[in-house]
């Protein structure tokens, strides 16, 4: 098998390639590294009363986020 | 597996993403490193969250 360079690819491009190529878990592990690597925006707990406010706030965000500059927000 | 609250909290989540917002859920699995649910969501593959084995949110 031949060795794929994770490190060689941008955010965008490791998320597209483990969603098709899902037999590659190493993929999803190089891609969950780099996200654990970035400070942790916590939005909620599951026992929050405005649970579903605070999710739909930061999904709102992200989108906006990414139809302005291409890519996920961080 | 996940654990009881991160279940809940997935619930929770899949229902604003598909049923309110309209987004499709592309990968829902656990990081087994930390525990952490991670989410992948979002038309343009855009929308992510982890819910940690507690219950917290975030991304």
């Amino acid at each position: 098998m031949s060795q794929v360079n994770y490190a060689a690819m941008s955010d965008e491009e490791l998320r597209q390639y483990f969603l098709r190529h899902r037999e590659d878990k190493m993929a999803l592990r190089a891609y969950l590294d780099r996200l654990s690597d970035r400070p942790r925006h916590i939005i909620t707990t599951v026992d929050d009363p405005d649970f579903d406010a605070k999710i739909q706030a930061t999904v709102r965000r992200q989108m906006q986020a990414s139809d302005s500059n291409g890519e996920a927000a961080v | 597996m996940p654990t009881n609250a991160q279940l809940r909290g997935l619930y929770r989540l899949s229902y604003w993403l598909t049923y309110i917002m309209l987004q499709p859920i592309h990968l829902v699995c656990i990081d087994e490193r930390t525990s952490n649910l991670y989410v992948l969501a979002g038309n343009t593959e855009n929308l992510e969250f982890q819910i940690t084995p507690n219950g917290q949110v975030f991304s």
